[in-house]
């Protein structure tokens, strides 16, 4: 087919959850969404009361706010009324660091997600410190032909529930370096045909680590199967001291074609001995 | 058009320039000398398994004790006749301990035919730093899939008495002022990629930016926004902008063309509220 211009993806966009003061006044910042009690959820937060055209894509970036507690944060984006919220992406898992002023990996992560003309679109933040802030800011883009396929939601896969943690599903790969843990189970049956999956990596609250480097892999399959089932991987990602931040600790979205009822499992080798800092959350987050 | 599983956009991934036995990272690249020179090539990949229509580029560029900035470029071609197919994209390191940095991992639609050698060469703004890298390529699709772009453009990056992009100011706090990162685009683009770099600044506030791009004569860019208010911030605890590679941004930037950053600043610090920024366009 020929390149149309109307090919040309991104005639249009729109930006949402802004929080920008006056020029010479401010704030100058993303719209800032509280955490309930610790582990679980606050309320939602609108970004936007109606968005302007169809959308095809949402880009959404998250900050944390200026504090130094070293915490876990759950990020969900919903759609709909006032007291009817819909989640379309479900716990995006983050973590801060302890450093000085809470070194945070900024969110920056596109999702290819239909947002209809006229929708409200909401956040809503957990985490393990009650009434954390976290700046929530994103994009609506709409495209020409050509664009990738969209979906109507991201089902995420190992975060934990509210209640006791913020965290996901954890992966130790023992004090022996440079060797591949064990393989561990992130579903065992998912719910939907995916096209899309993402990996958010976790820090377990640990605010003290001893630098290194991970490469994380993942695989479908039946336990003791996955190494020939590896879909994605190695994911390279590395921690400095200096800020004790597991960085990229967002990887996508990576194309697949997984089926409902598909078994994902996930596994790591570092560099790293210490038998705590060694240790990672990771969680998935599939797109049908 | 039925959505068959072929459409659905590759499902799968190879990737390349690991290095798992005796260590958990990527292939290593090695700088020359400071703020001058490319090191030498470094070979990530001899030969690519498929036929590749994109690949995710993914950095760790940590390490060491002194704030840098790097200009990674990857080429395809055998050895001694490498031709880059990403120029001198921006990252930087941090001074904090021991040196935290932008790693990235981006998403790049330039196709790699299946047996291409890929390597990797990196400047710094200091001598010999090294940094790790590894790719993830996707196979190549059947059906559905975007136009092949081919040629990333990069514009505002330094790399000669220094390492780093075009100086972005504001010139008060909470106001947005624009910085010229090319006067005329030499091709009509598709996708965008906005570098942020961290200016080798060791003692950064807490800080939040708005972050705009516009098209547009100088004074027009208020009208020609690509996008603006993306927020990003900095910390004091590691004097980093928590910001690497952005992107792919959708956009449809002529031939000749100027685009420009805008930075609007949290800060009047008139050295914090500055960033460096490079732009690459893929046509």
């Amino acid at each position: 087919m020929a390149d149309w211009p109307a090919q040309i993806d991104g005639g249009r966009y729109e930006t949402i959850g802004e929080n920008l003061g006056p020029e010479g006044v401010g704030p100058t910042q993303g719209k800032g969404v509280t955490a309930g009690t610790a582990n679980n959820e606050g309320n939602w937060v609108e970004l936007e009361a109606s968005t302007a055209f169809d959308g095809e894509m949402l880009f959404v970036t998250a900050h944390s706010n200026q504090a130094n507690t070293v915490s876990d944060y759950h990020l969900s984006i919903g759609i709909g009324a006032s007291g009817a919220e819909k989640k379309i992406i479900d716990s995006i898992q983050m973590s801060r660091s302890g450093d000085t002023d809470g070194g945070f990996n900024n969110l920056f992560a596109w999702f290819p997600i239909a947002i209809p003309a006229g929708t409200r679109i909401s956040a809503r933040v957990r985490c393990s410190t009650a009434s954390a802030i976290l700046n929530v800011q994103c994009f609506v883009f709409a495209q020409g032909f050509m664009g990738p396929p969209v979906t109507g939601r991201f089902i995420s896969y190992g975060p934990v529930g509210d209640g006791s943690d913020t965290g996901s599903v954890g992966i130790n790969p023992g004090t022996t370096a440079n060797t591949l843990s064990g393989w561990v189970e992130v579903a065992a049956s998912t719910t939907a045909p995916a096209r899309y999956l993402y990996l958010a990596i976790g820090a377990q609250q640990n605010g003290t680590r001893t630098a290194g480097t991970w490469l994380i892999s993942i695989a479908l399959g039946a336990s003791g199967a996955e190494p020939n089932n590896i879909i994605i991987g190695p994911l390279l990602a590395g921690l400095r001291a200096g800020n004790d931040l597991i960085c990229p600790s967002f990887f996508g979205p990576f194309t697949v074609d997984i089926p409902a009822g598909s078994r994902i499992a996930v596994a790591a080798q570092t560099t790293i001995t210490d038998d705590t800092d060694n240790n990672i959350d990771v969680a998935v987050y599939l797109g049908g | 058009m039925a959505d068959f599983p072929n459409n659905r956009g590759g499902g799968l991934w190879a990737t390349i320039g690991a290095v798992i036995s005796g260590n958990s990272r990527g292939t290593l690249i090695t700088a020359g000398s400071a703020d001058t020179d490319d090191g030498s090539w470094s070979e990530i990949e001899d030969s690519t398994p498929f036929d590749a229509d994109g690949f995710y580029l993914n950095c760790d560029v940590g390490g060491g004790t002194l704030a840098t900035g790097f200009l990674f470029s990857l080429a395809i071609g055998a050895s001694g006749a490498e031709k880059r197919i990403i120029d001198r994209l921006l990252l930087s390191r941090a001074t904090d301990t021991d040196g935290p940095g932008q790693n990235c991992n981006v998403w790049f639609p330039i196709p790699i035919p299946a047996g291409t050698r890929i390597s990797g060469r990196c400047q710094s703004g200091t001598a010999s730093a090294t940094m790790n890298v590894v790719l993830h390529l996707r196979m190549v699709s059947h059906f559905q899939t975007s136009a092949p772009l081919g040629i990333l453009k990069t514009y505002g990056v330094v790399d000669s008495g220094a390492t780093g992009g075009t100086a972005c100011n504001a010139s008060a706090i909470h106001t947005r002022a624009w910085t010229e990162i090319v006067a005329s685009a030499t091709y009509r683009s598709k996708l965008l990629y906005l570098a942020i770099g961290n200016r080798n600044n060791t003692a950064r506030p807490y800080n939040n930016w708005s972050v705009s791009v516009a098209r547009g004569a100088s004074g027009a860019e208020n009208n020609n926004i690509v996008f603006e208010h993306l927020i990003m911030l900095s910390s004091t605890g590691d004097d980093l902008i928590h910001a690497s590679v952005l992107g792919p941004f959708p956009c449809d930037i002529n031939a000749g063309d100027r685009v420009a950053v805008g930075n609007r600043s949290q800060t009047n610090d008139g050295t914090d509220r500055q960033f460096d920024a490079a732009i690459y366009l893929l046509s």
